[in-house]
């Protein structure tokens, strides 16, 4: 067993300024803390309701000002496990970190997992997270089986692709807004053990990023590409495309598990673009030198951030912006060359950019973000230095360009972005339940 | 992996005896869980299940709130017959300037949180004397440590069972019957959901996990987070008359 330190979890203050993972949004709400599942929730009264697990959506979709928050935090207890077909039946505010931990010894991985395990399966159900297996396994919510909703009227109901499937559509990255989920059943995936067999493929320019992407999507269920967009010159698009697969066997490599809290919010000085951009070429270098063929235990595989409890800080107290959009892979390719374009003559440097193709599938929510083409994701500080402004160009070309934004990265996105991201919003309304609101939603769609 | 334990949790229901619970579930122990609601009791049981529990059953009583604990008693030892580790976890924690004006309910904060724990620890004690063996693990509290104007009676009452403890330990001292005085900090419960959270709050997860290795380990007296000891240490060490004037 590991500890976390306490702070590591976003833990809720019960009175004060609630902020999300993004530290941008300052908002003033009261929340109240579900225990347990047979509790009587009244969703009644003059208040918006909004229910949180975690609350690691970086912008504003887990934020409801003058409103009441539901946690789900300690909502967190199994219900049942079918080991022979891996179903497993939980209560949604349990952790993708306590499902692994006791998931993984008995050979069952998340079907889909995002770059964090610090989210509540509430929580990727709302925002039908996607990883670094899109293109081989698709979203979180094409893995869930059931649910229960409760309703603000009191209704209890019980959802899957048979039963109230409408309802089960709109729930899946349907941003808490249609209810909220008590409990939920998954698919796991069987794995032989708790390591990774990894390959770095190395690239030097978007040209061969798409190469390198075409060549391996096959051979390896999970790929994601780490691009240096902080030099700006004939460095830039040059990174790390990262594949891997479950290892067959287990590995006697050992693995620590500590884990460090950042005490304190870093001063906003050390983000600046010289900074970055040393931090990036090192990084390049160190792993350009390092083994490009290595087993790894799949914590530091998939979850490298949260070895760092409160990584946000280091962005100052001011927050940061993030920015994660899919881009359609047209014939000509044009607009991927173009929004990097974009990216290499603004004056903005990002530690970590991010860059993976989405397959074609079936979406499992009728406002799932994950669509075929290529996604980009990255952060800068929030500072006044013009960034929101330029996030919200990118937005702008994003959506004119039939692209995508995606929700729970998003404190910038204007009510047309998000009509044009998500075609089907009129209809998702429809199954908006009348006390549920975040302030997402507000700005996006209700006051249209 | 530690031995499977039999544990009799009273008061289960407490969001440390879940997660202090939960540990022990994972090398198939078996539990008879005690509390007040029997819908809460399922879905704990269910998740202790999952999580490698052997067997678990559950009884809904008011354990808290009467002293003849003989009846609960002899069902639990003829249906719990390898009974070898007790949890008690329940508590209450009323409000002080409520309790201060009202000696009925300081009384009953008394009878929950000291008289009902000596009433059923008795029972227990002497259970496990036969036996000649076990493990007694107790939550008392640091307010038991110095009486405050916030928290004096419930403090009081945890001070009684902390000596009563103390006491039990020293009449066990050379057997192999472990008793443990459990000293928590600041927990994020519903006990204190009304509270601010400040720096000093833990999680219940974690301190159920000190638990859980203090038990394993047998040790006497923990304080948890572990830091609590020393602030204990400098709280008891403030003389009299500097103590009574400070507002902590």
């Amino acid at each position: 067993m590991v500890k976390i330190p306490d702070g590591a979890k976003n833990t809720m203050d019960h009175s004060g300024k609630i902020t999300s993972w993004g530290n941008y949004f300052k908002t003033t709400s009261a929340v109240i803390p579900l225990y347990w599942q047979s509790e009587d929730i009244a969703l009644k009264g003059s208040d918006y309701f909004l229910p949180v697990g975690m609350r690691r959506s970086y912008g504003d979709c887990c934020l409801n000002n003058f409103g009441k928050l539901i946690s789900t935090k300690n909502l967190n207890r199994f219900i049942s496990f079918d080991s022979i077909n891996g179903v497993l039946c939980c209560q949604s505010g349990i952790s993708f970190e306590e499902i692994l931990q006791f998931s993984v010894p008995r050979g069952w991985f998340l079907p889909v997992s995002p770059g964090t395990k610090f989210v509540s399966v509430g929580g990727a159900i709302a925002n039908d997270v996607h990883g670094k297996n899109h293109h081989s396994a698709g979203t979180f919510g094409e893995n869930v089986l059931e649910f229960e909703l409760l309703r603000s009227n009191g209704d209890k109901i019980v959802c899957s692709k048979n039963d109230n499937k409408e309802l089960f559509h709109a729930t899946i990255a349907g941003l808490g807004l249609t209810g909220l989920i008590l409990w939920a059943k998954i698919q796991l995936k069987p794995v032989k053990s708790a390591f990774m067999q990894c390959k770095n493929i190395f690239f030097y320019n978007l040209e061969e990023f798409l190469k390198v992407s075409k060549e391996y999507s096959d051979k390896y269920e999970y790929t994601v590409a780490w691009m240096d967009c902080a030099s700006k010159n004939n460095l830039f698009g040059r990174g790390i495309f990262m594949c891997a697969n479950h290892s067959p066997e287990s590995s006697d490599k050992s693995y620590s598990k500590k884990m460090k809290n950042l005490p304190f919010s870093f001063p906003n000085g050390l983000l600046n673009n010289f900074f970055v951009s040393g931090f990036n070429r090192l990084y390049f270098t160190l792993k350009e030198k390092s083994a490009h063929d290595f087993v790894a235990h799949y914590e530091p595989y998939f979850y490298p951030l949260d070895a760092v409890g409160s990584w946000n800080k280091v962005y100052g107290k001011r927050g940061f912006l993030q920015f994660q959009c899919v881009i359609p892979f047209h014939e000509n390719r044009k607009s991927f060359f173009e929004i990097f374009e974009i990216i290499k003559k603004s004056d903005y440097s990002s530690y970590l950019t991010v860059v993976k193709e989405f397959s074609e599938r079936q979406p499992a929510g009728l406002m799932s973000f994950p669509r075929k083409g290529i996604t980009i994701c990255f952060d800068i500080p929030n500072k006044n230095d013009g960034a929101i402004e330029f996030i919200k160009s990118l937005n702008n070309y994003v959506c004119d360009n039939g692209g995508a934004l995606y929700p729970a990265k998003d404190a910038s996105m204007s009510s047309d972005n998000f009509i044009s991201s998500f075609g089907k919003a009129d209809e998702f309304s429809k199954f908006v339940d009348s006390k549920f609101s975040s302030d997402f939603w507000k700005r996006v769609y209700k006051s249209i | 992996m530690s031995n499977k334990r039999h544990i009799l949790i009273l008061g289960a229901n407490s969001f440390i005896a879940q997660e202090t619970a939960k540990n022990f579930a994972k090398n198939g122990s078996d539990f008879y869980l005690v509390s007040r609601d029997s819908e809460k009791l399922e879905e704990i049981k269910k998740d202790l299940l999952v999580r490698g529990a052997g067997n678990v059953q559950i009884e809904s009583l008011e354990i808290a709130s009467t002293l003849n604990h003989e009846s609960f008693f002899d069902n639990l030892t003829s249906n719990f017959t390898e009974l070898d580790t007790v949890l008690i976890a329940y508590g209450s924690l009323a409000d002080q300037e409520k309790a201060q004006a009202d000696a009925e309910l300081s009384l009953q904060e008394i009878g929950i949180n000291y008289t009902s724990v000596v009433s059923i620890l008795t029972l227990l004690a002497n259970y496990f004397e036969k036996k000649s063996y076990g493990t007694i693990a107790v939550i008392s509290s640091v307010a038991g440590d110095r009486g405050r104007k916030k928290n004096y009676v419930y403090g009081s009452a945890k001070a009684g069972l902390s000596v009563f403890l103390e006491g039990l330990r020293n009449r066990f001292g050379k057997s192999d019957i472990k008793v443990l005085t459990i000293k928590p900090g600041f927990v994020d419960t519903p006990m204190t959901k009304d509270f601010k959270k400040g720096l000093l709050f833990a999680s219940a997860e974690n301190v159920g996990l000190d638990i859980f290795e203090a038990i394993e380990k047998g040790r006497d007296v923990i304080y948890t987070p572990f830091f609590w000891r020393y602030i204990m240490l400098i709280i008891k060490m403030i003389p009299e008359c500097i103590f009574k004037k400070l507002n902590i």
